[in-house]
């Protein structure tokens, strides 16, 4: 009974925590065992598109093409709660994100065509 | 004055209500099946209420940014983000891209700096001297750099 409740209660956490996930259950279970950083770039994708260049919502950021250091001191904002947005703040503890992660994930997303720059003109 | 009417427009002709008013019909329907005069009553009184607190929350939080308005009053901006490697001092890192940025996303960002969501010195005096007519302009502004 108990146990039946507990499983419950942690599949209802994991469903609200991962809003965003293709995969709920796949992205939010397996953050005690280690997801690999495959698994955790699909998570950005989800709502950033693959590329980052596809953002899911208007009000959401496009990361293609971003400066990578400026996308690992956004990340590191998050998870230090100094910046605050109800699915990130989540996303970034859930996938138990490193440094080193972070820093593939701004390696990855400034790759990417994108973003420019402003212009005085 | 004239952006939040432009903002009540806009919304008058979108769908959105349409539909909700519609979603509302539905509910009364199934709840209250034999009831034909006070069913009416209701409706229409959920309907135009649902449509009033629609239309004040798209005027206050979706006010129409003009991008020719939001250059001009971008120019503090682009004092760092339109300078190519520009760097934040202490911590030490990039100023961010915000060319191609959609602009709820710029406004919203703003918004935060200024409320308090976000940390950042500069950014939180910037934002303060903002009202939501300018971030949603300097928004519009941005967003036209968009391919």
């Amino acid at each position: 009974m108990n146990k039946k409740f507990l499983s419950v209660v942690i599949g209802a956490l994991g469903l609200a925590a991962s809003t965003c996930f293709v995969s709920a259950e796949e992205a939010a279970a397996p953050a005690a065992g280690g997801l690999s950083f495959d698994d955790k770039l699909k998570a950005c994708g989800a709502c950033h598109g693959e590329k980052g260049d596809k953002p899911l919502a208007p009000d959401y950021p496009t990361l293609a093409g971003q400066h990578a250091d400026y996308i690992v001191v956004a990340l590191q904002h998050y998870r230090d709660g100094r910046r605050t947005h109800p699915i990130m703040n989540m996303q970034v503890k859930a996938l138990g994100l490193t440094d080193e992660d972070m820093a593939k994930m701004g390696q990855y997303f400034s790759a990417q065509g994108g973003l420019e720059v402003l212009n005085t003109k | 004055m004239s952006c939040k009417l432009n903002a009540i427009h806009a919304c008058q002709s979108d769908k959105t209500i349409f539909m909700t008013t519609r979603g509302d019909l539905g509910r009364h329907r199934r709840w209250r099946p034999g009831r034909q005069k006070g069913y009416q009553m209701k409706l229409r009184k959920s309907s135009v209420l649902t449509a009033v607190l629609l239309l004040a929350a798209t005027a206050t939080a979706l006010a129409d940014g003009d991008a020719a308005v939001g250059r001009k009053k971008a120019e503090t901006c682009l004092g760092c983000h339109a300078v190519p490697g520009y760097f934040n001092v202490y911590p030490s890192y990039h100023v961010p891209k915000l060319g191609g940025q959609s602009g709820k996303y710029i406004e919203a960002a703003l918004k935060q700096y200024r409320d308090g969501g976000r940390e950042h010195g500069t950014m939180h005096a910037n934002a303060s001297g903002l009202s939501d007519q300018d971030m949603a302009d300097i928004g519009a502004y941005i967003e036209s750099y968009r391919k």
